[in-house]
Order: structure tokens, then C-alpha cells, then sequence
């Protein structure tokens, strides 16, 4: 459970709904000058990380696959340590895309010569001892990767996977944010990380196919529908799986929250 | 238990153990798993829930893909045996839900809605920790003789050994890391499961039954073929659609479909 600071709180998946209270209180007012929901995101979770023994944290976007841009670094070293981990042929991000899941270096001084050999002398010359390289990802939608580096070793508890993963999580709703939305309405993308049932994925490679685009796509006509529609994701997600709505010939860049949506009609015609 | 019955667990051991040795997917596991307990129990339906490492129990496996056995089980995250199971640890038996209607509402409303009368949860653990619960249902009081309950367990240790894949895993991190990539596989096999099913114009069970034929036919892990199927690359298409059905008839014939032919 994270706190947001200001009172606000991350959802409480016990009692389910979020305070809309709390809800409307997120506005860029909450957000830092730099105006951008990932490095709000990050800055937050560095801040409250330090016991873990995280000292900085970058994010990259991912295409198909691959590494394709910083989306945000928390300082000098950390685009470094990104930057060699795009150039070089192996590394912790790299074996983390290729194998879904998260990879932690706990002490690079620690590990086999032979793993990650360049990576891992470069990154010790630049003072980094540990890396956490965590995907953001939903299921087979690969948006990005999150990278936490230590000057010290990051310690292996509880606590640090729950962390980051919900820190993936977060980055992933806002990266799937359908357009016309607020972009840093943090608190909306949170109920995505919460509330997606497998439902909502089966509808998702459902829509993937109506509006002949990708998954990625067809989550955000997703949640652009139930934006608009003022249901929940999941919701809008029965529907599309008991065929009472449909998406076929969905324009795939299709986000706004104010267009009209055809419901089905067409496909029922 | 009966001979068939020893005959159906015993096979399902081997499976296990051979498929630990020789490497496995998840999913394939866990999905076998609830399957098998659906079989030996004489239950209406068998869910594994696991712990997402952050504040929710999630769907890893479950025996039928109804829809509303589906969202029964999301809700079992917020109340009912098994978030008990979870946070005591101890295996939770209601014989009765409608007795328990008072303490978890929801639950005993959607579960009674679905002629479900009684629950059984056993936590999945390691060490001192719980992982997940495997869930069974039952469309009539249940009541597990000795030896069933002791099975029950069994099923829910080879499926936490199968999750974890075995390592001895001492690093919670490593531990996180096993719990998030089985998640993230079933994430990807009901992705696919839609996209299956609206290229096909088949219901999910179908969708899921094309699935792992042609991961089978393939001889490979059925979350890579998942994962080829959403980006294009293995289009799955053909076989003729069969009836969604929750019956124990068709659970025999998944399970013939999935068994070694010993």
C-alpha cells in the first residue's frame, strides 16, 4: 500500500471503489513542474525507497520488443546506466524483456565474471553496485522497463518487489492512457492497476482483432469506452465478451472521450 | 477413494513429477491441477488464486471458463474462505455457505446464485509463507472424508512446487519474481483466448482447448505460443467448435485430450 502524500491514498482493495473525494482531488496541482505523471511516479517512489536502498531509477519505453527511448531519469547516472544497457549487447534489462520478467542484481561484484561481462565492469566504474530491472507489462503488451540501480546492494525483502511492481503498474496505466484524458490523472490510472479481472484481458484480445490493431490499442479503446461510458473497465469488458458490444472497424487511434460510440450497432447492422 | 479414482491420481502424479523434470508451463500445470481436483472431489469447480505480490489474491487457474465462475472467483479476493485461508494459513471448510451468509454476503450470494453450497480453501505455502489457495466447489454440502482432504493437500503442494518451479527459494525477490511471471503467463493466455475467440467465432473454452492443442501438436510451452498468437505470428484458426460445458463429462474429455497416454 503506497501513500501519495497530501492525504491521498493509493485504492484500497478492500473495500473496492475509490473515494471519489479523493479521486477529483488529483489534479496537475498535486503534480510536480515538470508536469508529467512517470516522473511524478518515479520521484514518489524514490522518495519513500531509500530504506530499500535505491538511490536512483530510470524508465524506457519499449517497441516490439525492444528498448526505444528514456522516458524519465532520476539523475546523471541513471540515463548512463540506461544507456549501457541499450548499447550492450547483454544486460539486466535486456535478459528482463527477453524472459517476461524481473531480473535483480543484487551486487554486481558478487555475480559470475561471465554474466553480463561488459555491463557489469561499466556499471561498477560508474559507483553503481545493484540493478532491479523490473518490465512494465501487461501480459503480452511490453510498454517499457523500469530500472532501479543502488550504489549499495538493494535489499531482497518483501518489500522491494511490492514496490516497484506497483510502481510498473502505475507507469503502465498512465503509458495506456487513451487521448483527450487528463494525462496525469495518476489517480484514475490507478484504478486500471486495480481493478483489470481476467475478463477485461480477454476482452482486450478480442478488441485487438475487431479494431485490427494491437493489444495495446484495444486497451485503451477499452478504457476510453468505459471513460465515457462511466462504467468500469471490467464492466465494459463483459460486455465485449458476451458480445453486447463490439469494436469491429474501431479506429485503433480512437481515445476520446467525447466521440460517439457506436455500440454494437454496426456489427449487429 | 476407488480404483479409478487412484487410477486418475496416480496418473496425475507422474504428469507432475515428469513435467518438473522435464520443464513445463505454468499454466499447463496449474490448468491440469483444478481439473484433476474437479475429477477426484466430485465438485461442481476448482480454483488457484495467488498472491500478486502487492494487495491482491489473482486468478492463476480455474477448472471452468464460465463467465460467472469467473467473477465469483475475483470476488473471493475481498471475502470468503479463501482470504481466510490466505491470512490465517490454516484450510478453511464451509459444508454450508448459505450458514455464512451474514459474515461474507457477496460472496455466499454470487457462489448461491451459482448453486454453489460449500467451499473448501487451502492455502498454498512455502515455509511460513502462503503464496495462494486452491479453491474447490461443491454444488452439494461438502463434506471431504480424511483421505479426500489429505489429496486436497497434496493437489495444493504440487501446484505451489510446480508455481515456484521447485527452486529452493530462499531470496524473497526470487520468490516474487516466480508469483509474477506465473501471473503474467496467465495474463497472456487469456489475451490470447479473446483473440482466439473473436478471429474464430468460438466461445473461450474453445478458444482455450485450440490453444493448448497447438501448443501440444507445436511441442511448445503453451504461454510462447500464447504470446505468438497475440502478436501475429501464429495465427490459430480451424477445428470445429465444440460445446462450453462444465460438466465432469467434459472435464473427462479435457482431461483425455491432456493426459499421457500411459
Amino acid at each position: 500500500m503506497i501513500e501519495l502524500g497530501d492525504g491521498m491514498q493509493m485504492l484500497d482493495g478492500e473495500h473496492g471503489e475509490p473515494d471519489p473525494a479523493a479521486r477529483d482531488s488529483l489534479t496537475s496541482d498535486n503534480l510536480s513542474a515538470s508536469g508529467s505523471a512517470v516522473e511524478w511516479l518515479c520521484e514518489e517512489f524514490l522518495e519513500r525507497s531509500s530504506d530499500l536502498g535505491a538511490t536512483g531509477v530510470s524508465v524506457s519505453r519499449c517497441i516490439d520488443g525492444s528498448i526505444a527511448g528514456l522516458l524519465y531519469s532520476s539523475d546523471e547516472l541513471a540515463t548512463k546506466l540506461e544507456e549501457l544497457q541499450v548499447t550492450l549487447a547483454e544486460s539486466p534489462a535486456r535478459t528482463a524483456l527477453r524472459t517476461g520478467g524481473p531480473v535483480l542484481v543484487s551486487d554486481f561484484g558478487d555475480e559470475p565474471p561471465s554474466l553480463w561481462m561488459a555491463f557489469s565492469g561499466e556499471v561498477q566504474r560508474l559507483g553503481i553496485c545493484s540493478v532491479y530491472a523490473v518490465p512494465i507489462q501487461v501480459g503480452a503488451i511490453t510498454l517499457g522497463i523500469v530500472n532501479v540501480y543502488g550504489a549499495g546492494r538493494l535489499r531482497s525483502s518483501e518489500a522491494l518487489p511490492t514496490q516497484v511492481f506497483w510502481l510498473a503498474d502505475l507507469i503502465s496505466s498512465s503509458l495506456l492512457m487513451p487521448h483527450g484524458m487528463d494525462s496525469r490523472s495518476v489517480r484514475w490510472a490507478e484504478r486500471f492497476v486495480g481493478e483489470a479481472q481476467m475478463i477485461t484481458h480477454q476482452a482486450a484480445g478480442m478488441v485487438m482483432v475487431q479494431a485490427r490493431g494491437t493489444l495495446q490499442d484495444a486497451m485503451v479503446i477499452l478504457r476510453a469506452s468505459a471513460f465515457s461510458s462511466g462504467v468500469s473497465l471490467n464492466e465494459i469488458a463483459r460486455q465485449v465478451v458476451s458480445r453486447e458490444r463490439s469494436f469491429v472497424n474501431q479506429d485503433p487511434g480512437f481515445g476520446s472521450p467525447d466521440a460517439e460510440l457506436d455500440e454494437g450497432s454496426r456489427d449487429n447492422g | 477413494m476407488d480404483e479409478q479414482e487412484s487410477k486418475l491420481f496416480f496418473d496425475s502424479l507422474v504428469y507432475v513429477t515428469d513435467t518438473l523434470v522435464k520443464g513445463f508451463d505454468v499454466i499447463e500445470l496449474t490448468d491440469r491441477m483444478v481439473h484433476m481436483c474437479v475429477e477426484l472431489f466430485d465438485i461442481q469447480s476448482a480454483g488457484i488464486m495467488l498472491h500478486d505480490q502487492r494487495e491482491s489474491l489473482r486468478l492463476i487457474a480455474v477448472s471452468s471458463d464460465e463467465t460467472k465462475l469467473l467473477e465469483l472467483l475475483e470476488l473471493l479476493n475481498e471475502q470468503g474462505p479463501c482470504v481466510e485461508a490466505f491470512s490465517t494459513g490454516r484450510e478453511v471448510t464451509v459444508e454450508d455457505l448459505s450458514g455464512e451468509a451474514e459474515r461474507w454476503p457477496l460472496m455466499v450470494a454470487e457462489a448461491t446464485a451459482q448453486g454453489i453450497v460449500g467451499a473448501h480453501a487451502i492455502p498454498m505455502r512455502l515455509r511460513d509463507q502462503v503464496i495462494g489457495v486452491l479453491n474447490l466447489f461443491s454444488e452439494h454440502p461438502l463434506g471431504l472424508t480424511l483421505e479426500k482432504t489429505r489429496m486436497a493437500r497434496v493437489v495444493a503442494d504440487l501446484a505451489t512446487i510446480g508455481i515456484l518451479n521447485h527452486r529452493a527459494i530462499r531470496e524473497q525477490e526470487v520468490l516474487a519474481e516466480q508469483l509474477q511471471r506465473a501471473l503474467t503467463s496467465r495474463v497472456v493466455i487469456e489475451q490470447a483466448k479473446g483473440a482466439i475467440a473473436e478471429r474464430n467465432g468460438v466461445d473461450m473454452a474453445t478458444a482455450f482447448t485450440m490453444l493448448r492443442q497447438t501448443a501440444r501438436t507445436l511441442q511448445r510451452p503453451l504461454t510462447d505460443v500464447a504470446s505468438d498468437c497475440v502478436s501475429g505470428v501464429l495465427p490459430i484458426s480451424g477445428g470445429a467448435p465444440h460445446q462450453a460445458s462444465g460438466t465432469r463429462q467434459a472435464h473427462r474429455e479435457a482431461q483425455s485430450q491432456t493426459l499421457p497416454r500411459t
